[in-house]
C-alpha cells in the first residue's frame, strides 16, 4: 500500500499512516469476509466448537478413533484470506473438517484469490490508470493458467511408481484415475491440482493434498510458482511489491532495448531505484539458494530428510527452503525440523539443525525485500512527474505484457532452474525409481 | 514519540481482543445455533454408542485376536483385518490408520521404490479381499483411490467405481442382491460441489450404516412371522 503510494504520490511528502491502514484493513475488508466464509464451512461440514477430543468407538472394533475437534471454521477463513496457509489439523485443508467439500474447496481458493487479485486493479485505480492495472493482471494471469494446465496434465498422468506397481492410470467409470497417492476422492485430480497452484502463487502455504507425492513435474510446477518469488497474484500486502519490483524492472530492460529513458507512469526510473529494486529480487533467491545448499552439504541437515531416495531427498530440502524463504509455508512434508519417533508426521523429539537455518531463512530473506521496496517506494516519491511525451514506452499494452512474463520467467529460470533440474525435473523425466 | 509508542500498544490491544477472542467466539456461537450438527462434527450414534464422524473416515476392521489375546505389531498398534461384511475405506496414510487424532500425508514419493512396494502390498489386500467375489477383477481394474492414500488419511470417501467393485462381495456374504447394494451405492454417493467442483464420492459409514439398518430391518420383520 505504502510503495503504491510511493509510486503514484505526486507531491511526494508522506507515504501514509500506518495505523489508519491496519484498523481500515482489518475491520472493513477482513472480518466481514471472514466471518461469512467461516460460516459458509460449517454450514458445509467445519467444525466450530471448544469440545474436547471425541472418543468414538467404531462401527466394527477396529474402528475405534479419538477425534480431534476445535474452532476449525473462523481459523480456516482467516487462514485462506489472509493468505497464511497455517492450518488447524496437520494435514491443513485435505482434512474433511477444514475442507469438507468439493464446494468448500472452491470457496476456499477464491476466498485466497481474492484480495491479490483485487490488489492488482486496486493499484491501478489509485494510480488513476485502471489500463496499467489490467496489464499486470493479465501478465499473471496467462502465468496462472499455464501453471495449472501443467500441473492438471501431469498429474493426470500419474505417477512412475503407480505404473510399476500395474494400475490404470486413465480415467476409469466412476473413477478419476490419476496419481491419487497424497488427495482426497472429494477433490480429485483437478481439484487438487487447482489448489496447489492457487496456494503456491500465492504466499497461501494451504494444502489440500500430500505436495511430496506429487508427480515430477506436478511438483515442480509449485517450486516454480514460489520461485517467481510471489509476482503471480502474490500473497495479502507482500504479492503488489513483489510483482512492481518487476515492473520495474521490465521498464528498465525495455528501456534499455529500444534506447529509451526508463519511466514508469512518468517517473524517471534511474541508477538508485535500479539497484535498490535488483537487491530486493534477488536477496530470495540468494538465501533460499544458500541455505539449501547448507542443508543438503551438512550431516545436520540431511538428518531432516525423510524419502530414502536421492531425487526427492533433495526437492524436500530445496523446497523447505524455497518456501521458508518466499514467505508461503506449504511443504514436502517429509522433511522435518524434528526427529520422527514413528513415521509420518507426529509428535516431536528435540530441534534439529533444519528450525535454525529455517528461522534465518525466514527472517532475512523475507524482511530484507520489503526494506528495498519501500526504500524503491520512497525513491520514487520524491520524483515529479513528467508528461509523457513521443519518447515514453507503454506500459500498459500487450507488448509490455509479454516483457513482464519474459522477465518474471527469465529471473526466476536463471536463478533456480539448474536446482530445480536436480529434484522434481529429473523425477519427472524418467520413469526410474529410486 | 511516546504518544506513537501509547497509541500502538493501544491498537495492539483492541485487535487482538478483536481478532483473538471476538471473532471466534461470535462464529462459535452463531454456528452453534445455525448449524449445531455441523459445528458438532456431525457424530453418528447407534444404539446410543458414539460410533463416529459422518464426514471422518473411519477403518471396517476387526481386531486379529490369537489364543484370547488381542494382536499388536512391533509399533504397539493393534493388528486388524477388514470385516467384509462392509464396504472398505481407502488406504490411509496415518499411525495407525484412520487415526483422526493426529491426521497425516504419507509422503510417498512419485519415483520412490518404497512406494512403488506400498502399492503393490495393497493391491495384493485389495485382489484377495475383492477377487473371490468378482473373479474377473484384475490389478488394471482396480480404481486408483483404492490403492493410493487419501491426503488427510480420514478420508470418508472411495470412487463410485471402487464401490462398485466391493458391492459384490457386500452383496454375497450378507446375501443380498447385488440390485440392492448397487441402489444403496448410489444412494449414498454424492455429486461434485456446486455441478462442477471436485469429484463424486461414496461415503462409507453412512453406506455401511444402511446395509445394518436394512439387516435389522429384515431380522424384526422375521421374528414378526
Amino acid at each position: 500500500m505504502a510503495l503504491v503510494r510511493g509510486i503514484i504520490s505526486r507531491s511526494g511528502k508522506s507515504l501514509g499512516n500506518f495505523w489508519q491502514d491496519i484498523v481500515r484493513t482489518v475491520l472493513y475488508v477482513l472480518l466481514p469476509i471472514a466471518l461469512v466464509v467461516a460460516l459458509v464451512l460449517v454450514f458445509q461440514g467445519s467444525i466450530q466448537n471448544f469440545s474436547h477430543y471425541l472418543m468414538a468407538n467404531g462401527l466394527t472394533n477396529g474402528g475405534s478413533q479419538t477425534i480431534g475437534m476445535g474452532p476449525v471454521a473462523s481459523q480456516e477463513a482467516i487462514k485462506l484470506l489472509g493468505t497464511n496457509g497455517g492450518g488447524f489439523f496437520n494435514t491443513n485443508s485435505a482434512h474433511p473438517f477444514e475442507n469438507p467439500s468439493g464446494f468448500t474447496n472452491f470457496v476456499e481458493m477464491l476466498v485466497v484469490l481474492i484480495i491479490p487479485a483485487a490488489l492488482i486493479i486496486m493499484y491501478g485505480r489509485m494510480a488513476g490508470r485502471r489500463r496499467q492495472g489490467y496489464a499486470i493482471y493479465g501478465a499473471v494471469m496467462i502465468m496462472f493458467l499455464g501453471a495449472v494446465t501443467v500441473a492438471y496434465i501431469a498429474e493426470a498422468h500419474g505417477s512412475p511408481a503407480q505404473h510399476a506397481a500395474g494400475l490404470h492410470t486413465g480415467v476409469l467409470h466412476g473413477s478419476t484415475g490419476g496419481n491419487l497417492e497424497g488427495k482426497e476422492q472429494r477433490f480429485g485430480i483437478a481439484g487438487s491440482a487447482l489448489f496447489n497452484v492457487v496456494t503456491t502463487v500465492t504466499s497461501c502455504g494451504a494444502v489440500n493434498s500430500g505436495l511430496e507425492s506429487y508427480t515430477g513435474i506436478g511438483g515442480a510446477v509449485p517450486f516454480a510458482n514460489l520461485s517467481a518469488s510471489e509476482t503471480i497474484f502474490g500473497g495479502v500486502g507482500t504479492g503488489l511489491y513483489s510483482i512492481l519490483l518487476y515492473v520495474i524492472l521490465a521498464v528498465f530492460i525495455g528501456g534499455l532495448m529500444v534506447g529509451r529513458t526508463p519511466e514508469y507512469l512518468g517517473k524517471k526510473i534511474e541508477a538508485r531505484e535500479i539497484k535498490l529494486t535488483v537487491l530486493g529480487l534477488l536477496i530470495t533467491p540468494l538465501f533460499a539458494l544458500f541455505s539449501t545448499a547448507m542443508a543438503v552439504a551438512t550431516s545436520a541437515g540431511r538428518a531432516s530428510i525423510f524419502s530414502p531416495g536421492k531425487p526427492q531427498a533433495f526437492s524436500e530440502s530445496f523446497y523447505a527452503y524455497l518456501s521458508q524463504a518466499n514467505n508461503n509455508g506449504s511443504a514436502f512434508p517429509g522433511y522435518t525440523g524434528y526427529i520422527q519417533p514413528t513415521p509420518g508426521n507426529i509428535g516431536a523429539h528435540g530441534v534439529k539443525f533444519a528450525d535454525i537455518l529455517g528461522g534465518f531463512t525466514m527472517m532475512f530473506a523475507r524482511y530484507v525485500p520489503i526494506l528495498f521496496a519501500l526504500a524503491v517506494a520512497g525513491a520514487l516519491a520524491g520524483k515529479r512527474i513528467s508528461p509523457p511525451g513521443l519518447g515514453t514506452m507503454r506500459t500498459d499494452n500487450g507488448t509490455f505484457v509479454v516483457l513482464l512474463i519474459g522477465v518474471i520467467i527469465l529471473v526466476g529460470a536463471l536463478t533456480f532452474f539448474p536446482a530445480l533440474l536436480l529434484g522434481p525435473i529429473v523425477q519427472g523425466l524418467t520413469g526410474h525409481l529410486y | 514519540m511516546r504518544r506513537d509508542i501509547i497509541s500502538s500498544a493501544i491498537g495492539i490491544v483492541v485487535l487482538a481482543l478483536l481478532c483473538g477472542v471476538l471473532y471466534p467466539l461470535a462464529v462459535t456461537g452463531i454456528s452453534q445455533v445455525a448449524f449445531p450438527g455441523n459445528a458438532n462434527g456431525q457424530k453418528v450414534y447407534v444404539d446410543g454408542k458414539l460410533v463416529g464422524s459422518k464426514i471422518i473416515g473411519q477403518q471396517f476392521t476387526d481386531q486379529v485376536i490369537k489364543n484370547g489375546k488381542p494382536q499388536v505389531d512391533k509399533n504397539g498398534n493393534p493388528v486388524t483385518t477388514p470385516d467384509p461384511r462392509y464396504f472398505q475405506s481407502r488406504p490411509s496414510g496415518t499411525v495407525p490408520a484412520y487415526n483422526a487424532a493426529a491426521s497425516a500425508f504419507s509422503n510417498a514419493g512419485p519415483n520412490n521404490i518404497a512406494t512403488e512396494q506400498a502399492f503393490a502390498s495393497n493391491i495384493q489386500a485389495y485382489l484377495s479381499l475383492e477377487k473371490p467375489y468378482d473373479p474377473g477383477l484384475t490389478t488394471a481394474k482396480i480404481p486408483v483411490d483404492a490403492i493410493n492414500t487419501s491426503g488427510s488419511g480420514l478420508d470418508p470417501d472411495i470412487s463410485p467405481a471402487n464401490a462398485d467393485i466391493q458391492a459384490h462381495r457386500v452383496a454375497a456374504v450378507r446375501h443380498l442382491p447385488l440390485s440392492t447394494v448397487m441402489s444403496l451405492v448410489s444412494k449414498y454417493t454424492h455429486g461434485r460441489g456446486l455441478g462442477f467442483s471436485g469429484e463424486p464420492g461414496v461415503n462409507v459409514l453412512q453406506l455401511n450404516l444402511a446395509l445394518d439398518r436394512g439387516h435389522r430391518a429384515r431380522s424384526a420383520g422375521s421374528r414378526g412371522h
